[in-house]
């Protein structure tokens, strides 16, 4: 893991909800929850729920994708313990491809929509998802499937090979 | 003892009741505490019922399922457990030694009722592409079913084998096993309990674990005294954080609640 | 806003939603159809035409996940959202439900799932094990509370619509962190209490014998669960580690210091 201050990478469509609260921020020590998304940021009931749920204490980071990247690469958060969370992998890619450093990405929640593929119990991508996680798999980035903190370390690539392989 | 049929069908029924409950109103049925308390009405021995269900209960305080996660099912082990042990007449060791197990295993059954239930959501699906409303309301009703099977059956199944089951577990467990599991009873609450300070704040307000701790251990003041001084203390916290609120405008996140616009 | 929707029509929402909501529960929409199955009578009133009605249940039959307790307050803002803009109001109720069933959630497993039970049942536990049944009382009363509040949460949600997010703003954060603390205070006081390991080892030198337990409680009181709780808690926050296999790691120490009758 880079030391740009983010300690953990988490995809979830539902963005901060339960599962982040009362299991990761306390597993993890967080000190600060960093949605990057650009539609939330745009919106302002969005927003408002979210600061409504980070746990008190932590700090709040609610940006878009574009400001994530300047500021991580800026060395802003560096000897924090960020929990940055994403909405989809094709955000993923676009930081890494700004030059952000992702050690690891742990996919938790996405959900079934029209066009989707089940994964596994709660993950369905799209096809361009797809795409996107083979994409950050072969820059190296350790992909897991990992629900909760209590779960198996389940590599995501093994359940993307399982799917295709059907 | 043998166990009865009403007691079979009371209990079996309690656990169809009980996931329903959970899952909807949750007045408290499916805890371990509540369960481990009607299996100790209906078996004749609720201090035993009680002591099941609280051990039980320790193991799981604050975890649940949230956003679909999973966990032991320690409502359906505390019926079985304490039936079975009231049938082995026996003492609480034996239905922990046997409900821990028998718990953690049926987190299977949670998974494969909602799977199954899928099967409703397709169908449903096409209902409302037809439009035909009906039809999904019965059968959305349908999944009360899944649910209440994915309990009751396992329940029922111990219960009806509940003579043969606990012969058999009588003659094999060995007197060392019993006497071991008499100290896992008293120490797996441990587990409940550290499970749960990873999921609280623990870092930041050990301050309050501690003195929560020398009430009791050293003054020996009971439970619902130190609730009272721990409502004290949440009451000077959320005064405090009143007037941080007052004096800054805005959320209390010590750490900034910085936007990074 | 018009008068279409009456109270009892929330009533009916609300009332489905309370007994009948997660019936239908699975992995791939969560509590989806739930959520549809509850917005009905609305939907009926609110959509007499067949193909508004079949756009109406494709939104409601979506996804949807979150604290069942707080779902009221989305159901709230939602009924009042496509009573006044009707059918075209759908993509925004869309992005509504989407966008609050994550946070409520977090605040709703947080407060009452993690927090409210742990003290409600750590009190009941306790005292079930002295063989009182009393902490069923006390769940039942805080049950009855919930419910009640649900009615509240239907009821506010209908009637201030989204704006109910910004108005629980601070306050959410400030009990969480109360409640929090009572929390632990209460947990604090559950590892002297149910945490039950005895060392019934007796050291005898010719005319002196000399319980160790006895001399474990000199140095502090409950030591041995304090140990424990530490040294479960330490194991959990390594890497393999799970909370099933904490368990068996404790049933099998048990076993073994039970065996050797150091623990008993």
């Amino acid at each position: 893991m880079s030391n740009n201050g983010i300690i953990h990478v988490r995809i979830d469509d539902r963005l901060i909800h339960g599962q982040v609260v009362v299991f990761w921020c306390n597993a993890l020590n967080a000190t600060r929850i960093m949605v990057a998304n650009d539609e939330v940021i745009a919106n302002e009931l969005q927003k408002s729920a979210l600061r409504l749920v980070v746990p008190p204490g932590l700090s709040s980071s609610l940006i878009s994708v574009n400001q994530a990247i300047t500021n991580i690469l800026a060395g802003k958060y560096v000897g924090q313990k960020v929990i940055l969370i994403l909405k989809s992998p094709l955000d993923a890619v676009r930081m890494l491809s700004g030059g952000v450093e992702l050690g690891m990405i742990n996919t938790g929640n996405l959900s079934a929509r029209e066009g989707t593929v089940n994964l596994k119990k709660n993950i369905n991508v799209t096809a361009a998802e797809l795409d996107a996680f083979k994409h950050l798999h072969a820059a190296g980035i350790k992909l897991t499937a990992k629900l909760v903190p209590d779960n198996a370390e389940d590599d995501l690539m093994d359940y993307i090979n399982k799917m295709e392989t059907k | 003892m043998q166990i009865a049929l009403w007691q079979i069908v009371a209990l079996t029924l309690y656990a169809f009741l009980a996931i329903n409950d959970i899952i909807h109103a949750d007045v408290g049925l499916n805890r371990p505490l509540f369960a481990g308390f009607f299996a100790g009405l209906v078996m004749g021995d609720i201090g035993l019922g009680l002591a099941i269900g609280a051990t039980l209960q320790l193991m799981v305080l604050g975890v649940g399922t949230y956003g679909g996660a999973s966990m032991p099912d320690f409502m359906s082990a505390a019926l079985i457990g304490t039936a079975l042990s009231v049938i082995a007449n026996e003492g609480m060791e034996f239905g922990i030694g046997l409900a821990v197990p028998v718990g953690m295993l049926l987190i299977q059954l949670d998974v494969f009722a909602r799977f199954i239930n899928t099967f409703i959501q397709h169908r449903a699906d096409t209902y409302a592409k037809r439009c035909e409303i009906k039809k999904i309301e019965r059968i959305h009703l349908l999944g009360l079913l899944t649910w209440g099977l994915s309990r009751a059956l396992p329940v029922a199944i111990c219960l009806i084998f509940g003579n043969e089951i606990t012969q058999t577990l009588i003659n094999i467990m060995p007197e060392w096993l019993m006497s071991g599991l008499k100290v896992a009873g008293g120490l797996l609450p441990a587990v409940g309990i550290a499970i749960l300070l990873r999921y609280l704040p623990t870092k930041k307000y050990i301050a309050y674990m501690l003195l929560g701790f020398l009430l009791a251990a050293y003054l020996e003041i009971p439970m619902l005294g130190v609730a009272i001084a721990g409502v004290a203390f949440a009451v000077l916290v959320f005064e405090r954080s009143g007037k941080q609120a007052a004096a800054s405008g805005s959320l209390v996140n010590e750490g900034g609640m910085d936007e990074d616009e | 806003m018009s008068d279409k929707i009456t109270a009892k029509d929330l009533r009916k929402v609300r009332y489905r939603w309370l007994f009948f909501g997660e019936a239908s529960w699975n992995y791939e929409k969560m509590q989806g159809l739930g959520y549809c199955y509850s917005m009905i009578p609305v939907l009926k009133k609110l959509y007499p035409d067949k193909e508004d009605m079949k756009v109406a249940l494709k939104t409601h039959t979506q996804f949807y996940n979150c604290h069942q307790e707080f779902t009221e307050i989305i159901l709230g803002v939602d009924v009042a959202m496509e009573e006044k803009n009707g059918i075209k109001s759908m993509e925004a109720v869309s992005a509504v439900k989407t966008g609050l069933m994550g946070p409520l959630a977090g605040i709703g497993d947080t407060l009452f799932g993690v927090i409210a039970n742990t003290i409600i049942f750590s009190i009941g536990s306790y005292m079930a094990l002295q063989g009182n049944p009393l902490g069923i009382l006390i769940n039942l009363i805080w049950a009855a509370f919930r419910i009640v509040l649900r009615g509240w949460f239907i009821k506010a949600g209908y009637r201030e619509g989204t704006k109910i997010v910004t108005s629980m703003g601070v306050a959410i954060n400030r009990i969480t962190e109360a409640a929090s603390v009572l929390g632990l205070t209460v947990v604090g006081a559950l590892i002297p209490t149910v945490v039950r390991a005895n060392i019934p080892l007796v050291f005898e030198s010719g005319e002196v014998t000399m319980e160790l337990q006895g001399v474990i409680d000199q140095v502090m009181p409950a030591l041995i669960p304090v140990l424990l709780v530490a040294l479960v808690y330490w194991l959990l926050g390594r890497k393999k580690m799970s909370s099933s296999k904490a368990i068996l790691i404790v049933i099998a120490i048990s076993l073994v210091l039970g065996g050797f009758g150091i623990l008993g």
